[in-house]
Order: C-alpha cells, then structure tokens, then sequence
C-alpha cells in the first residue's frame, strides 16, 4: 500500500494540497477543485474502485469526498475537493467512470452541487413534486 | 354491507403495497405463504393486482413519492376493504418519524380519500409471521 | 420496428429507494432502458445527523431489513475507525457469526425468489422452508428474528451462551444438504442450465465500469470481497474462499451465492471452534474528532459507511451506500438486448431486493397509452419460457 501511495503522490504532484494517513488502511488526500477530475482518473487508472462519494456542507461551500477502495491493498483512500459558494459546481467524473452517474445525481440532489458535464443531470432520489432549489442535506433545513 | 361483509371474511385475498419499508416487513410478509406459516390454509392468498383484493397489507412509512399511488391502489380494490397497516413504521413512522421523508401516515393518506375506510394495526418492527396472522383473525372477528 | 416502453414498478423498496424501470422494447428485445428511484426515500442520511452516535445503529439497520447486520456493522467500524477502538475478540467472533447467519438467510431467501422467477413455486416454497432454521438461530442469539440490534460500538450489545453452540452449528448445517441439492439441480437440469446460462451476461470491463459488487462482482470474474480485502471483525483468523466465477451470467451468479453459503456455514463452525470466553464490549465514551471510512461485505456485496464526527454526540455527516445502489446501474450493461422474458430474471440476479416480485408494473404503448403488461406478466412470460424449453 505504500508503493500505491507513493505513486498516487508523484502522479497527484502539485494537485495533492494535502494528505494523511491516519492508519495503515486509510488515507486522506485533500486536491485542487479545479482538476479533481484528472485526480480521481488517475487514481481510478492504479486499479481503484470509485465506492461512492458523499458530499458534506462545510463554512465555504460544500465538500465533495471521493471513496477509493484498492481491493487487494487494503486502503481505502478519500480525495475530497470543494465546492465553493455561492454556487457550488465540480466537472464531473461520471465522464471517465459510469459507477459515479446516480451519486452525483445524487448529490446534485440532496447539497445542489451541479457537475459539468455529466450526461443527465435529471432529479433522482428525491420526489417529484418536490421544489426547486431546496436542499434537505444543507444546514439550516427543516423537515 | 351484510352480505359483502359476510363473502369478505370467507377467504380473504390480499394485495401487499410497500410504500417505503425497509423490507423486513416484507419478507415476513412473504415468511407467510410459505410451508411453516402457510396462511393459505386460512384461504388468505397473495395476488398480484389491487383490483382482485380483499385487504390490503401495507408496509412502510409512505414517502412523498409514494402517497398518491397508495391512494390509487386503494381506491382500485373492490370495496369493502380492509386495510392492515402492517409495522411501526406504517403505523406511527417509528424511528422515521423525524425526517423528511414521510409527510403523513399510512392510515391519514387512506382517510384523505375513504374516511370511512376499515384500518387495522399490527405493530412491531417488524411483526412476527404469528402476530400478523392474529392481527388478521382478530380484525375480521371485529368487523 | 415499433418501440415499446415498458414501465416496471415503482413498488420496489430497496435500502432507501424504490426503484422505477423502464424499458425500451423492439420486439421482444430489451433496446434500452432506464430507472427512476426515490419512491423509498427516507431521509436516513439526514435523520442519522439528528441521532446520537449510539443511536444511528438502530436507524441504518433499518435502511435495508435483510442486511440489518451489515449497516451497522459498516457504520459502526467508521465510528470505531475514527474513535482507533480495539475491539475485544470475543465481540469480533460473535459479530462474525451473526454476519454468516445473515448471508445464509438472504441467499436462501434469494435462491428461493430465483426459483419463484423461473417458475419453480417448489423450489422457492422449500427453500424457504429449510431457511427457517436459520431464522430461528437468528432469533436465539440476537432476539429477532431479522433486526438484530446486535452490535453496538466498542462490542457487542448480547454475549451467546457456550450452551447454544451445538444449536447453531445444527442450524447451520441443516442448510449444507438442500444447498448441495440445489446446485446439483441447477447444474444437471438441461432446462434450468438454458434458463441461467449466457443470460444477461455483465462483462468483466462493464462491471469494474459500473464499479459492481459483491456476488455480482464476483459472478463476472472480479476478486471484490471485504472480507478478504480489508479484513474485518474476525475474517482474518478464518479460512474461506472467495467465490469467483468468471461468465458474467445469471447461471454465475446463482451459483456464487449457493458456494457462498457453503463458505459460510464453514466460517460459523471455525467462529465455533476459536472463539474464547472473555468481554464483549471495549466501552466507548467518546467519539473524537475525525473521518472514518466502514465498509462490510453485505450478502448483497459492499456497502459502505462514512462518518465524519465533530467531537460532540451527533455525526455531523453520515453517508450510507448500499451495495444495489452501485449494483442496479449495471443493469443498463446486462439487459440491453436480451428478451423480455428474461428481464425479469436479470434483474432478479444481482438481488436487488426480492420485494420486486410484488411490485404494481403496468406496461404502456408510449403511441397510444394503451396498458400492456403488468410485472406479473413479465414474470408469466419468464414462466412460460421454462416451460417452452422443458417441451423441446
Ligand atoms: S416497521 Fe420496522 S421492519 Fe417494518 S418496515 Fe418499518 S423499520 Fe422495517
């Protein structure tokens, strides 16, 4: 697992803002909102699998983790990268990897973060004849 | 409604509708047609459309999405109808009571279209194959 | 030629979602299709915010009942993954046991459905049946028979009693015969090899796309096993294999889950032989700060838990994947230009949850509106198929 974390390292270079390894089995690299795309590719290229992504409201804007697992190396590996205010937006991984089609769906969803360029933006999770524009996963919510 | 009533306990037909359970209500449902608890023996049987039952058994804590279609489903069945809120959740919501995603209870979405609709409770999370069939016996006693 | 939509479900509840399919038809063959979900949105995510991290175990067992071991196992290791918790071994045997227990009752509860599937009422009617001691054992280790409410952080919540060992060894291998006789079935009769074999087929390339698990995963030849991959609870300790098929078919799948149980009925008896007196619950206090990534293998494949705390008595954020949600897409790569009748098998096969067979499903003509089938006609036309062949 270390060799994968070097390579992940050299490859990431000046994307990686930062990274730690709490444990033997998990890491945490934060990266560039800009090129989480390329982040998330090369990674997805070493042979990880994409687990899901959770998307989480923090002070400035809103956090989108992606879970690698490498199934073999034991590790478990997050790449987070923000979504700043006002209006959150990330480019889309689904591009490179179908499994990230319905969690960004998802996300987009339940936090409002738009991905570029995904193929179909359309609602998923939440009912229809829920409004626009309101958000169940964002502070300051009210059921 | 005599004799309607009296052909209704006879050998009643029912229609299982979930409409948002986590599925444990479901298989015990299910756990019912199969040789330990055999509930055809009663001449209960499971079919497969609204419009052919006797009872409905439903299931879950009826999410946004899910209340018109129950209230179709309802009103497909040939009257009268008994009801079997089946569970907590379809009940009272149990534990997801808080969120957002149940506006009402199973038995306020049915009495938004038949207020004199025939409900009957079967709590538990989930019931026991055993505590069902009594729920059932004992609700046809009463009626 | 006409194109047909067909739409399946809604009623099809599924960790938190419901499932709506639709499928485009030319003919008899599946041209491409689609899938609505949310008629099963509970809001767990937000609700497990709102419940202190003792209590959300309760709540994810509920996300899904036939893996109500497996989410707050899940959950419960990214608590513990956060909080760096030893956990006592004796509490790790236990949690495996109850684990095994589980897969055992939903692959039966599975194979059963495949059988109901293909018209096989018998199979499923006894299946079922030879699956109730294992309900039973469920019940008399954990107190239900399907929400355990078993693990808790730092242990678990009940310890077994050593008088209850030959029962749950009894229990288990009263499954080993009817499974055996299950595969030998399905591997000797001709009709039963046509109905599974090159059906629905979900290449090696499609399902690490679609990012696949569990028996799905490894019914199309990928090595993806928590269990193996990232050890948990007592795994390490254990010998088992992974069961991997390589053809990517239902007639694969199937037989990934039968191997499967036989692979856990032997986990359960070497819990059995190591497992040691001693205390069951490390006694966490508090939660720290942090990130923690849990995932388990689920009967359904792996699903995944990530918790971030803020220090205080609530999880700040709690994100639940279960394994159909990553599972269900890949339908889009198995069904497209496969006949009707045996969409309803192939969606059956990566078990997305058996209450599909008691959905609502109209069909329409999209021209006209007009009303075509319903899911128990797809399942008539599954039906009808078996019998065809046993005709030939
Ligand atoms: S009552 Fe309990 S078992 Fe039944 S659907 Fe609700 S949570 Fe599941």
């Amino acid at each position: 697992m270390d060799s994968i974390l070097e390579t992940i390292k050299v490859r990431l270079a000046s994307d990686l803002l930062s990274l730690s390894v709490p444990s033997a089995d998990r890491a945490f690299a934060r990266v560039q909102s800009a090129s989480i795309r390329r982040c998330v590719a090369h990674i997805w290229n070493l042979g990880g699998r994409l687990a899901t992504m959770t998307g989480i409201e923090v002070r400035d804007g809103i956090e989108v983790n992606y879970h690698v697992c490498f199934d073999g190396d034991t590790l478990v590996i997050t790449l987070s990268a923000l979504a700043p205010w006002p209006e959150p937006s990330l480019e889309s991984v689904a591009q490179d990897i179908p499994g990230a089609l319905w969690i960004e769906r998802e996300i987009h969803d339940i936090l409002g973060v738009s991905f570029t360029g995904h193929p179909d933006m359309r609602r998923l999770v939440l009912p229809d004849d829920w409004p626009e524009g309101v958000y169940p996963l964002r502070k300051g919510f009210e059921a | 409604m005599g004799w309607k009533m009296w052909a209704l306990k006879k050998s009643v037909w029912v229609y299982h509708v979930n409409v948002g359970a986590c599925n444990n209500c479901d298989i015990e449902i299910l756990e019912l047609l199969t040789p330990r608890y055999d509930i055809e023996r009663f001449g209960m049987m499971l079919v497969g459309s609204p419009r052919h039952a006797d009872a409905l058994l439903v299931t879950g804590i009826c999410t946004r999405q899910s209340v018109r279609r129950l209230q179709e489903v309802y009103l497909q069945t040939a009257k009268p109808c008994v009801v079997f809120v089946i569970g907590s959740c379809a009940g009272d919501r149990g534990i997801f009571k808080a969120g957002y995603g149940s506006p009402a209870p199973v038995d306020e979405v049915i009495r938004e279209v038949d207020p004199n609709a025939i409900i009957a409770y079967v709590p538990g999370c989930p019931p026991r194959p055993e505590a069902m069939i009594s729920g059932v016996v004992k609700a046809l006693a009463a009626i | 030629m006409k194109r047909t939509l067909i739409p399946i479900g809604p009623y099809h509840p599924l960790q938190e979602e419901a499932e709506f399919f639709q499928l485009f038809v030319e003919g008899e063959t599946v041209v491409d299709m689609d899938v609505r979900i949310s008629y099963n949105h509970r809001g767990i995510e937000e609700l497990s915010s709102r419940k202190t991290f003792d209590q959300v175990p309760y709540l994810v067992e509920r996300v899904c009942g036939i893996c109500s071991a497996s989410h707050p196992i899940a959950y419960i290791q990214a608590v513990e993954d956060i909080a760096r918790v030893q956990v006592p071994d004796r509490a790790l045997y236990l949690r495996t046991i109850v684990l095994e227990l589980e897969r055992l009752h939903s692959h039966m509860l599975w194979i059963g459905l495949a059988g109901h599937f293909i018209g096989y009422n018998t199979v499923w009617m006894w299946v079922w049946r030879y699956r109730e001691p294992v309900m039973d054992i469920l019940e008399l280790i954990t107190g239900s028979r399907v929400n355990y409410a078993n693990a808790k952080i730092g242990g678990v919540r009940r310890d077994v009693s050593p008088d209850l060992y030959p029962e749950i060894r009894k229990a288990a291998d009263a499954v080993v015969g009817p499974i055996e006789l299950v595969i030998k079935a399905v591997r000797d009769d001709p009709v039963l090899r046509a109905r599974l074999k090159g059906v629905g087929v979900l290449k090696k390339s499609a399902a690490r796309a679609w990012c696949v698990t569990g028996p799905t995963a490894r019914g199309s030849g990928l090595h993806i096993d928590v269990r193996k991959d990232d050890p948990y609870a007592a795994y390490d300790r254990l010998k088992f294999d992974e069961v991997v098929w390589d053809d990517g078919d239902v007639y694969c799948k199937f037989m990934v889950r039968c191997f499967e149980c036989l692979e856990a009925v032997k986990i359960i008896h070497q819990c059995l032989d190591q497992i040691e007196p001693g205390p069951i619950d490390a006694m966490v206090r508090e939660i720290p700060p942090g990130d923690g990534c849990g995932h388990a293998e689920a009967p359904r494949g792996e699903t995944f838990h990530f918790v971030r705390s803020d220090g205080s008595a609530t999880p700040v954020r709690h994100k639940v994947r279960a394994p159909s949600y990553v599972n269900i897409p890949s339908f889009k790569a198995s069904c497209v230009g496969q006949e009707i009748a045996d969409v309803a098998l192939i969606l059956a096969s990566v078990d997305p949850c058996y209450s599909c067979t008691e959905r609502v499903a109209v069909a329409k003509d999209v021209s006209t509106g007009k009303v075509l089938w319903t899911h128990s006609d797809l399942v008539r036309l599954s039906r009808e198929k078996t019998v065809r062949m046993g005709g030939k």
